[in-house]
């Protein structure tokens, strides 16, 4: 591969010399400095080395649900099961990258909730979990439940011996946008101390 | 030994090869590419409504803001313009993975890769992962060194990619070590503890036997933090080196399921065995440029760094719009920016106090909504702009402040308003004022707690300015310019914005901010609030609604300061901050506060 050598490579050098550099300088601990990182929209262009890295993941976060049917309130149960560690996921686990991506979206909702201008029901990531939520539920209860709520909990993974820690819980929720009236009877304000309120 | 010495050779023989070498980066990246296209495929319910990335909720977030494109992606995340594009992935990465020798049929592929993987980025935004952009680069650099006849072409892409390399296990390494459960050896004990991360099996064999834990831990934070090694060792130390990576690699896919990062991060080590074989051992000889253009070019980044550190430096010592210095007789110098009633004599004073590391302009939305018929106080306390003390930060406080409302006070009644920390400070010092003091507003203030605070309180006390030593050496050592004031969303109404981001990155203020913080922890944990204000003395506590909901010992504080003081208790739809920089929390509090002084606007 390969027959010349010229200074014509240049310029492509100069250009991945500053990727390099736009690599280094977005890879500080404290995400307030990822300044450089925001011209990267699809989030590949600069890649995020920081693995783990300064505190890792050392808890899981739990999505709860609880919905209503008939006037009647389920009890809370878990939105989605992270499946068990196998050796096959070496070569095929693609339920990871949802498991990943609830991982991402809870983390990204529990850290911005308090900077929502417009509180944090508007937001895209609460938003993701209640359309998560309200999937599942309709599939639980083949449509007929009318109201949903979730909750957030810390938990201490397979450790059991770590108390789970109620981190949110959700305002009671209608199953789809647009039904304001279920709502009048809810809390005006969702509440980590609100979860008898469905 | 004959075995390894016969492999080692040939790894090091085909690693001068350059074609060898960028089909083993080729080749190994596909197998990312393909796996992961396959996971999407598998996993479409996840793009429709319901699902994590669902494009109808996802447009709506910060990730993509321009409006036109946007519009683009919404034809381009047509759930069968999606589909098609994962299948000429497929396709491309089968490509690869193939026989074909065809440079132009590979790079071909490797554009067809790299074009609809940075498509379809914003869609697969939750859930991506470190192998998405480790073969995302490798398949763009390897499609560069296809495409280009040149050796000098080539090289210059392997050495990026072996410097990526190099910079990921770097980053990787260092970084842990700024952690404190990589330090004190819980780190990996976490991880492996976790549902989403960890295995079950592992986190039971860890934890009964530490020292294996200790040790996985450390051999990664050695692996990673000293990989430079590579270009300095012998080549059987260099092979040996990276075999003990790709162990570590093949130890992490097995046990995390991250399968897909052990070809992403092999995808690498071709690069790195060329660009750390002897240079000319490659026919011909290896073009080594691109280390001095990155030096090069680095060395200018680095010198722009501190040349705009010097000049933020100083600015931020200016002061600011319409401030002036005032120095009072402890010999603090404070940047004051007052403003007179328009008209009515003996109208009221109001004095604002900052939060901690705050400025003076966040109060200008506040300003603006309570009218021009109230007189105005804003400063910075020293170490936040141009203030300064000769004295430790808060010791000159209280003599400051009774300076300033001396120098400003008319015949007017005079009202307090403290924001968070600010609140704080003036619990402990209004009541020292020598003025008869009409009213004070604390909005979502820093207090002490009823009960003794539960472990979630406590972490957030202690940890507030935990992370401020790292602010303060980023900010001595060249980063502060990748630091923007608008992370703060600070209303730069009152000064431009430059002023206000030099003042955030100087390291002065964050140091100032932890000394204070420190300084007062001791009575917020031991619930010493400062004196009572006088009886005749109005009191209004705002608590914004998210630390209502998301902070009942807060809230309850400060139900309690009210009650104490038979004042009166609002809580307002907003957020901590938002408070004072959004439009509809800020025009409840000021009409909140024009009813508490009695006037209207």
């Amino acid at each position: 591969m390969g027959r010349r050598n010229s200074r014509g490579h240049l310029p492509l050098a100069a250009g991945l010399a500053l990727w390099l550099i736009a690599t280094v300088i977005g890879q500080h601990p404290n995400r307030r400095f990822d300044r450089v990182r925001q011209v990267d929209t699809a989030a590949l262009l600069i890649p995020n080395w920081r693995f783990f890295a300064p505190v890792p993941a050392s808890m899981d976060f739990e999505l709860l649900h609880r919905f209503r049917v008939d006037g009647e309130v389920s009890e809370w149960g878990r939105t989605k099961e992270t499946a068990a560690r196998r050796l096959a996921h070496m070569a095929w686990f693609p339920g990871r990258r949802i498991d990943k991506g609830l991982f991402d979206v809870i983390g990204r909702f529990l850290v911005a909730a308090e900077q929502q201008p417009d509180g944090y029901e508007a937001g895209a990531d609460y938003r993701a979990l209640l359309a998560f939520v309200r999937r599942t539920v309709a599939a639980e209860t083949s449509g007929r439940a009318d109201a949903v709520q979730f909750a957030i909990v810390r938990t201490g993974g397979h450790d059991d011996d770590v108390p789970v820690e109620e981190l949110f819980a959700s305002r009671r929720e209608p199953m789809t946008d647009g039904h304001e009236p279920r709502r009048a009877a809810a809390p005006p304000t969702a509440s980590a101390r609100s979860k008898e309120e469905t | 030994m004959r075995i390894v010495d016969r492999v080692v050779r040939g790894v090091l023989d085909r690693a001068t090869d350059r074609t060898a070498v960028v089909e083993a980066t080729e080749r190994a990246s596909a197998l990312v590419v393909l796996l992961g296209s396959l996971e999407h495929l598998a996993n479409a319910e996840n793009r429709r409504s319901g699902g994590l990335n669902d494009w109808a909720v996802l447009r709506g977030s910060a990730l993509v803001r321009n409006e036109p494109l946007k519009r683009v992606l919404d034809q381009v995340y047509r759930p069968r313009v999606v589909t098609a594009m994962h299948v000429m992935r497929v396709a491309a990465a089968l490509v690869h993975l193939s026989p074909i020798k065809d440079n132009r049929v590979r790079a071909a592929a490797s554009a067809v890769t790299v074009v609809t993987g940075y498509a379809l980025g914003p869609l697969h935004h939750n859930g991506g992962d470190g192998s998405d952009q480790a073969a995302f680069f490798t398949q763009a650099l390897s499609g560069v060194a296809r495409s280009s006849g040149r050796v000098a072409t080539v090289d210059t892409a392997l050495w990026a990619i072996a410097s990526q390399a190099t910079l990921s296990y770097l980053v990787s390494g260092w970084v842990k070590l700024l952690g404190a459960p990589w330090r004190n050896g819980s780190a990996l004990l976490g991880v492996m503890r976790t549902r989403t991360y960890g295995s079950e099996v592992m986190w039971r064999i860890l934890r009964d036997r530490p020292a294996l834990a200790r040790t996985g831990e450390v051999a990664t934070l050695i692996l990673e933090c000293a990989f430079p090694v590579v270009f300095v060792s012998g080549p059987r130390m260099r092979v040996a080196y990276l075999a003990a990576i790709a162990g570590m690699h093949v130890t992490i896919a097995a046990t995390m399921g991250l399968g897909r990062f052990l070809p992403a991060f092999l995808a690498l080590q071709p690069a790195v065995l060329f660009v750390t074989a002897d240079r000319t051992s490659t026919h011909p000889a290896r073009n080594d440029g691109f280390p001095l253009v990155l030096g090069t070019i680095g060395t200018a980044v680095g010198v722009q760094a501190i040349a705009r550190q010097v000049i933020d430096a100083r600015r931020s010592r200016r002061p600011r719009a319409q401030q002036e210095l005032v120095e009072t007789a402890a010999g603090s110098k404070l940047a004051v920016r007052y403003r007179p009633a328009a008209a009515r004599a003996g109208a009221p004073l109001v004095v604002f106090e900052n939060s901690l590391v705050a400025v003076q302009e966040y109060w200008e939305p506040l300003i603006a909504e309570l009218g021009d018929d109230i007189a105005t106080l804003t400063y910075d306390r020293p170490g936040t702009g141009a203030s300064t003390s000769p004295t430790a930060p808060l010791s000159s406080y209280a003599d400051d402040l009774r300076e300033l409302v001396h120098r400003y006070a008319g015949d007017g009644p005079i009202w307090f308003i403290g924001h968070s920390f600010g609140g704080y400070l003036l619990r402990q010092h209004v009541t020292s004022l020598g003025r008869e003091v009409a009213g004070v507003v604390l909005l979502d203030p820093t207090t002490g707690f009823i009960d003794q605070p539960d472990h979630d309180v406590l972490s957030a006390v202690r940890s507030l300015t935990e992370g401020f030593p790292l602010m303060e050496w980023s900010l001595r050592t060249g980063w502060g310019w990748l630091l923007d004031a608008s992370t703060w969303a600070i209303p730069a109404r009152g000064a431009p914005t430059k002023d206000l981001s030099a003042v955030y990155r100087n390291a002065r203020l964050w140091r100032t901010g932890r000394a204070e913080w420190q300084a007062a922890e001791v009575d917020l944990l031991d619930d010493r609030p400062g004196p009572r204000f006088p009886k005749a003395t109005q009191v209004l506590v705002v608590t914004a609604s998210t630390s209502d909901e998301l902070q009942p010992a807060v809230s309850a504080a400060h139900q309690r300061v009210a009650r104490e003081h038979a004042g009166q208790r609002a809580i307002v739809r907003s957020t901590h901050d938002g408070l004072l920089i959004h439009s509809g929390p800020v025009r409840r509090v000021g009409e909140l506060v024009r009813d508490m002084i009695g006037t209207k606007q």
